[in-house]
């Protein structure tokens, strides 16, 4: 196996990304892509490499051809031994050999705070959006009938088709998921903001379980189209 | 004369050392060398000045050789570099007293 697909931590997980990307070329794995969800990984050479993440926050009227950084970016940071790997929406990685010596991205804490509240300001409009979608599916919810309500119609779909009803709830599920990892972001990118601007640099090398967190959105998704799934073949051979 | 705020340390030193013109790695060593070690200055910071400094037309790209992009102070670099110079200076004189009271 040459290729592998890993989920990443989330994008306010920096020091996390950075130590996941470290640790993978360690054991032979180096990065090639990253996505929204997954990293793409090429086999290779254990090597020791520092990866580091730069938050490049695109604007929306911004070409996908157009974000991340520019060319002028990429000349001084490889000047400095730094050397772009992949990006994906504001998450920009760079890399450089241990033996480079290459200089820090950033030697005083407070020269990254501006990139982190750019991306913490994010998270407030994603966690925005999400109660925003909430307030319309509750609202929906109450007006017409009560919680209890609510709760016995289900429980009576669960009886009659129970796939479609985990599908169902599944959704909902994975919803609370992204509504969770919005505001563990705005939490944790708040609370590093105001560490970098009090001089407490970036922990590059956190100690951290983030990966449970995927697991369980991964087992959400499966119930999701399991469920699907087998409603559709009761549907089509019953 | 250009009318302006107090500079950034990074600023300063960033067009002290353009006024040889020059690329990002040279940049960095060459402020070393002016501050006699005490600046260290990440690529990050560098190119964050360096974009913020050509909007405020203090330094312009000048082109670029083996894939390294060459600046260069503008005049109006020049004039905010000698300002920020006095006003240090002048920071400076009106400390002496620091030095009289021992």
């Amino acid at each position: 196996m040459e290729n592998l697909y890993l989920f990443h931590p989330s994008s306010y997980a920096i020091g996390e990304t950075e130590k996941f990307y470290s640790d993978m070329a360690a054991k032979g794995w180096k990065l090639e892509e990253r996505g929204r969800l997954l990293s793409h990984f090429q086999l290779s050479k254990p090597s020791k490499l520092r990866y580091r993440v730069e938050i490049i926050p695109p604007k929306f009227y911004e070409e996908e051809e157009n974000r991340g950084p520019t060319s002028e970016q990429l000349s001084v940071f490889r000047e400095c031994g730094w050397r772009y790997v992949t990006g994906h929406d504001a998450v920009h990685i760079f890399c450089t050999r241990e033996s480079n010596n290459a200089p820090e991205l950033y030697l005083e804490p407070i020269e990254q705070a501006a990139p982190i509240k750019k991306l913490r300001n994010r998270y407030i409009l994603y966690l925005l959006g999400a109660l925003f979608f909430f307030s319309t599916y509750a609202d929906g919810l109450f007006i017409h009938h009560s919680f209890t309500e609510w709760i016995t119609r289900h429980y009576n779909w669960f009886i009659e088709n129970p796939a479609l009803e985990i599908a169902h709830f599944s959704v909902i599920l994975i919803y609370f998921w992204f509504l969770f990892s919005f505001c563990k972001g705005l939490i944790k990118l708040s609370l590093l903001h105001n560490n970098l601007q009090k001089g407490i640099p970036l922990d590059h090398s956190p100690k951290s379980k983030w990966q449970y967190s995927k697991i369980i959105l991964f087992i959400f998704v499966l119930f999701e189209i399991i469920g699907l799934i087998s409603y559709l073949l009761s549907e089509l051979f019953l | 004369m250009v009318n302006q705020g107090p500079m950034t340390e990074a600023t300063y030193y960033i067009l002290l050392a353009l006024m040889k013109p020059g690329h990002g790695y040279g940049m960095m060593q060459r402020i070393r060398e002016l501050s006699n070690g005490r600046i260290n200055m990440g690529p990050g910071t560098l190119y964050g000045v360096l974009t913020r400094m050509k909007k405020e037309g203090l330094i312009i790209m000048t082109g670029e050789y083996e894939r390294r992009k060459n600046y260069h102070i503008t005049e109006k670099g020049i004039e905010a570099l000698h300002a920020e110079y006095e006003r240090l200076k002048t920071l400076v004189q009106d400390g002496k007293i620091l030095e009289e009271e021992g």
